[in-house]
């Protein structure tokens, strides 16, 4: 991982987001904070409904926040217009948990990749055709397959057109929503092999949404602990994982299932 | 699935980057491919043309229905297809010895208008609707939700009757309301609800959807993924009602023309000649309905096969089959 710097890229403060009123209120993320430096990742982890992607697509004003601050480069996201965030989507960008669902089936991998290049930079047909080989083949996938659509790919390579369309405007942060969660398990290594790569070379931020704290142990830098829109416990990776505090994140880590089944009764599950 | 099972189409990986195809160029390319699509097509095109004649007729100062009416068989009255006469007679003729096959021909004019225009009015109408309804949600879907439940209150023949009187003289920019498109615009306000409701549950569906979030991340305005995201992904339940409502239009203007305020009285059209069959059956006089229903069931017919080709040429994913 790339060195920190002493400002944060992303800082989260006292972010709150509900749904429904009145009685039906659900405070799906309450009171979070937490900070992004450049070239960091910062993994949210927890489990279903804990509220982990909530934070994610909050942050990116994709559901509105019933409260909180998102300092991006010292400017509050949450006070922006519609209009005045516009320059902020180029440098932020998302890859989505259901590769299959976060591609549009009736446009071309192409059109799908070009997509935020036709919104931020307005390229001419050539430099926008150029660009988008590039991103195809930085993401692994050969650049000759821009005419075809997304139901002819394998999961994984649905995931790597994802990662390319996140990539097209040179982006500085990118929310990474469980990336990896709906491929097997070859792939996931893949995936993650891909995104560390592409960190290394391009300085990206990553929060990475995740609820399998193995695949978390290997990539992230910092880690959050989720339980009821609440972060319970936050720390390094190694603290995280070698002491953790909080009651939960125990539950979290005894949960981890163990790939060595003579060694499976290793760590007691705390029920 | 693993990840190297993807070889396709290997010739399409020539190495060379070669320019994207739109949805629409990619659908009208594989439609001109598909030959029973285009013998389908072929025959409403003919149906269309068929209807044109009259009116470059009337262009150039010809009435082909004054013609066709002058042109009576004083001998023929109420008989049964014969080729005694040619062509003229082979589908019979009616109670003023009036060709039926004339009759027929000019009458797709009236009924391939009624049945296009009305639906070129609603189905779109309910779309837009249904799609803004859908996408924006809160007070612009509860003001169109409103709007259509009104409208679907009033049973649908009331509602026609309605605006049938209403427009009876009424003039607006040199159109007569009165006449034909009085006719075409009763019939697309009173068809328009079914196509917007299925578009807006479609668009409330998808508008949930990783690649609209996905469109939304990277700054696309809400109009832009509309057109981009949404619209192509709704357009079957137009290209369906659209087959569907063709025929209900027909079927509207028949029940108009047997009410006596639909299709002028004297203009051939089919909707006229099957509300003539009440008295016609009755003494077994079958040939003016049989050619009516027969020349609806054709274009019908051929219009829901296109239509369903249609559909699946706009879907990539039925791209490798067949």
């Amino acid at each position: 991982m790339t060195e920190s710097n002493d400002t944060p890229l992303l800082e989260v403060r006292n972010l709150k987001t509900t749904f429904g009123k009145g009685k039906t209120l659900v405070k799906a993320v309450d009171d979070v904070s937490f900070k992004v430096y450049p070239g960091q990742t910062v993994a949210m982890v927890g489990e279903s409904g804990s509220g982990k992607t909530t934070v994610g697509r909050t942050l990116l004003r994709l559901i509105p926040a019933a409260g909180g601050e998102v300092i991006y480069r010292g400017v509050d996201l949450m006070s922006l217009k519609p209009r005045e965030m516009h320059p902020y989507r180029q440098k932020m960008q998302m890859i989505f948990q259901d590769p299959a669902s976060s591609l549009n089936p009736r446009m071309t991998v192409g059109n799908i990749v070009a997509e935020p290049l036709d919104v931020h930079l307005k390229l001419t047909r050539t430099a926008r055709r150029k660009r988008v080989g590039e991103l195809l083949e930085k993401s692994g996938l050969n650049p000759t397959w821009l005419n075809r659509y997304p139901h002819e790919f394998s999961g994984g390579q649905r995931q790597r057109i994802g990662i390319a369309r996140a990539l097209a405007c040179d982006p500085e942060f990118i929310v990474c929503d469980e990336p990896v969660s709906a491929l097997d398990v070859s792939i996931q290594a893949q995936i993650l092999n891909l995104l560390d790569d592409l960190q290394k070379e391009l300085g990206l931020s990553y929060l990475f949404v995740a609820h399998n704290l193995a695949v978390v142990e290997h990539f992230s830098d910092y880690v959050c602990v989720m339980n009821n829109g609440k972060i319970v416990e936050h720390g390094d990776r190694d603290s995280i994982y070698d002491t953790p505090q909080h009651e939960y994140t125990k539950k979290l880590l005894s949960a981890v299932p163990n790939a060595d089944p003579k060694h499976k009764n290793l760590h007691a599950r705390i029920k | 699935m693993a990840e190297t099972e993807i070889q396709l189409n290997p010739n399409a990986d020539s190495g060379e980057l070669t320019p994207g195809r739109s949805l629409w160029a990619d659908a009208l390319r594989r439609l001109t491919r598909d030959k029973v699509a285009m013998i389908f097509f072929a025959i409403v095109m003919v149906y269309v043309l068929i209807a044109l004649v009259p009116l470059v007729a009337s262009w150039c100062g010809f009435n082909l229905v004054d013609w066709w009416d002058a042109a009576r068989n004083g001998d023929f009255r109420d008989h049964g297809p014969t080729l005694q006469n040619g062509i003229e007679g082979i589908l019979g003729y009616d109670v003023f010895g009036r060709s039926v096959l004339g009759k027929t021909i000019l009458g797709a004019n009236t009924s391939m208008s009624v049945g296009f225009m009305a639906n070129i009015i609603a189905v779109p109408l309910g779309m837009l609707l249904g799609a803004i309804a859908g996408y924006y949600g809160g007070k612009v879907d509860d003001f169109i939700v409103w709007v259509y439940t009104t409208f679907a209150c009033v049973p649908g023949i009331i509602l026609l009757i309605a605006i049938k009187f209403a427009f009876k003289g009424v003039t607006i920019l040199g159109v007569d309301f009165g006449g034909m498109p009085g006719l075409y615009l009763a019939l697309a306000v009173t068809s328009w609800i079914g196509t917007c409701r299925l578009v807006r549950a479609e668009t409330m569906r998808l508008r949930e959807l990783d690649y609209v979030q996905a469109a939304r991340c990277c700054g696309r305005g809400r109009f832009m993924i509309l057109l981009k995201h949404i619209a192509p992904n709704v357009m079957h339940i137009g290209i369906i009602n659209f087959s569907l409502g063709f025929v209900g239009a027909i079927q509207s203007e028949v029940m108009l023309s047997f009410l006596d305020i639909g299709v002028p009285a004297g203009t051939p059209s089919w909707g006229n000649m099957i509300s003539a069959a009440d008295k016609d059956l009755i003494a077994g006089h079958w040939w003016q309905l049989a050619s009516a229903v027969g020349a609806m069931f054709l274009v019908v017919l051929a219009w829901n096969i296109f239509g369903d080709r249609l559909r699946d040429a706009l879907d990539p994913k039925l791209k490798n089959a067949g």
